[in-house]
């Protein structure tokens, strides 16, 4: 039986970002390898190629690839966070690379690959394509965590988070054989037709196959006990990519997991799963913040709040309403600027890439770098989840979501991690502010580019958080792609 | 003189034989100690869950499940080259890829 497939220059138009993307990362690679000369321009070429990639991005929503792919207004809003991401990684982390001699091709290539495989994995509509996106998306980051590969430290990460990367792959491999085989079909809208007529989660194998892509995107997603990964690689990993790796994929991993239990069980989570997802967001919390209580080396303690702040964003998938969507973009995207920030500066005021990044090491830098300085300082007080900033916010709108649908425990809970982690968040800037100078750090130095990620992060901290409407706005449109039920 | 008829067998044994193949590989997986055996474990679970794929798909006359494994195949592929530039990176700077003894990061 032939099978033709028609293909117009729309279906093209839909995955423009992730071709610029990769063009542009092929460019570079080659650019590295003839003429290398042309180096200290990589970082403006990458930038220029994220740039044209979002404004390639306005196309109109509907199924592509004869259904494979589907853009909307919430692959739209992905496609927006991963490029911020990208372009906030590669204007503060340029000045940290080329320090180290260590700003090649290659690195703004696997980034830019990375990144297109990201924005796949959410246009997916099909299995098969997000099992893709997700694969291109952790191949960049597996090479990119072992970036400094001469230090045994960064080939350690690389090996672990490779190990255990490609051993959740195969969970979730295993998890869309076992729902193909029950249900006939890998595209998310056909299971969802499937699912409607029926309560196809009472059937123990399927119920094994969603349990397995829970795990495989809670490996992604760093949610207790599937977090082991995450403090080695944070540690291990060079800072611009772990500010990448961090964020974005977390945001994707997370979307993906809705959109995957929306089709499987369109008419609202139920019994033995909005509990499960609870569970796992309470002991993330818990976790979480209570070992970044021991860390003394800041990338560890970032992790450790990294695992906590899934667990907070783990709420919004249990509550699993419309407006927790919304809530939950939101947060996603608060976090993803200002975990960025964190890193960013964290790299900054540090002896550099090579040597650990000691709290120690922050003592009175306040007084010598108050650019860097404030970013952490706000960065802080914005993953603690205070006003005026973004990470305030996304919290309220997260657990508000959840207290509606009579989750209240579950906020108790999240509220109380908060406190504890004004433990270590706080410690950070008595560290910067009131600590005198101990030894002398030798800091990098900063260029145009990284002052300019300074600012923007600055910006998006504070006018997101004193004005949150325009984001909301386009959460409320991006999660209205997703037919979830409305309050119960 | 009757043909020799070919022995059919259930869909429910390659159905038994891929998941037992699947947490084989997840049990070596996790109790293996050399990286080079912990990543020829998961190579095992992801062709399990092909053979599992296989399986559906010929018990539901569907073509898509083996355009899956194809891609699979690929990226499996593409995995292994990674992972054993890795191992090599990684004996060049320690001289081992014994899972036990690469513990320079924990706190």
């Amino acid at each position: 039986m032939p099978i033709s497939i028609q293909l117009t220059s729309a279906d093209f138009w839909a995955v423009a970002p992730e071709l610029i993307l990769v063009a542009t990362g092929l460019l570079l690679v080659l650019l590295d390898a003839f003429a290398k000369f042309s180096r200290p321009s990589f970082p403006y070429i990458a930038l220029a190629g994220v740039v044209i990639a979002n404004f390639s991005s306005h196309y109109t929503p509907g199924k592509f690839f004869a259904g494979a792919i589907e853009a909307s207004d919430l692959t739209r809003f992905v496609d927006l966070l991963t490029l911020m991401a990208l372009a906030l990684a590669i204007l503060g982390g340029t000045a940290l690379l080329q320090r180290d001699n260590k700003g090649h091709g290659e690195f703004f290539g696997l980034l830019l690959w990375s990144a297109s495989g990201l924005m796949l994995m959410v246009k997916g509509n099909d299995l098969l394509i997000v099992f893709l996106g997700l694969e291109l998306m952790s191949f960049g980051l597996y090479v990119l965590a072992a970036w400094y590969r001469e230090l045994p430290e960064a080939v350690e990460a690389g090996m672990k988070y490779f190990l255990m990367g490609a051993f959740s792959s195969a969970f979730l491999l295993f998890g869309i054989a076992t729902i193909y085989g029950r249900m006939g079909s890998t595209q998310l809208a056909k299971l969802a037709e499937l699912s409607g007529t029926h309560s196809p989660l009472l059937d123990p194998l399927l119920a094994l196959g969603l349990l397995a892509v829970i795990a495989a995107l809670g490996f992604k997603l760093s949610l207790v006990p599937f977090h082991s990964w995450a403090p080695d690689v944070y540690q291990g990993m060079t800072t611009p990519a772990i500010a990448f790796l961090s964020t974005a994929p977390k945001a994707a991993a997370a979307i993906v997991m809705v959109r995957v239990l929306q089709a499987l069980a369109p008419a609202g989570l139920g019994e033995p799963w909005t509990p499960l997802l609870a569970i796992l967001a309470t002991i993330s919390i818990l976790y979480g913040n209570v070992v970044a209580l021991a860390q003394r080396d800041l990338k560890r303690m970032l992790a450790y709040s990294g695992i906590a702040q899934m667990g907070y964003a783990a709420i919004g998938l249990a509550t699993f309403t419309k407006d927790a969507f919304e809530g939950l973009l939101f947060f996603l995207a608060g976090y993803l600027i200002t975990n960025i920030a964190a890193f960013l500066a964290v790299g900054v005021l540090s002896n550099g890439e090579k040597g650990p990044h000691t709290l120690a090491d922050l003592s009175g830098l306040g007084k010598k770098r108050p650019g860097p300085a404030w970013v952490l300082t706000i960065a802080m007080i914005s993953l603690t989840g205070l006003p005026p900033t973004v990470g305030f916010i996304g919290k309220l709108v997260v657990f508000k979501a959840a207290v509606d649908q009579g989750l209240v425990w579950l906020t108790i809970v999240g509220v109380f991690g908060s406190l504890i982690s004004v433990g270590y968040y706080l410690r950070v800037v008595y560290f910067l502010w009131m600590k005198e100078p101990g030894r002398e750090v030798n800091l990098p130095e900063e260029d145009v580019l990284s002052g300019a990620s300074y600012l923007l992060v600055m910006a998006g901290m504070l006018i997101l958080g004193i004005a949150p409407k325009a984001l909301l706005d386009l959460a409320r449109a991006a999660a209205s792609a997703v037919s979830l039920a409305a309050l119960r | 003189m009757n043909a020799v008829e070919p022995m059919a067998v259930a869909p429910a044994a390659y159905l038994t034989v891929g998941t037992l193949l699947f947490f084989i590989g997840m049990a070596g997986a996790l109790l293996k100690r050399n990286a080079l055996s912990i990543f020829l474990s998961i190579e095992l679970m992801m062709n399990a869950a092909n053979l599992l794929l296989l399986t559906y798909a010929r018990m539901r006359g569907d073509i898509s499940g083996q355009v899956i494994v194809f891609f699979v195949i690929a990226i499996a592929a593409a995995e292994a080259s990674i992972g054993l530039a890795m191992f090599v990176a990684l004996f060049r700077a320690r001289s081992t890829v014994d899972v036990d003894k690469i513990n320079l990061l924990k706190w």
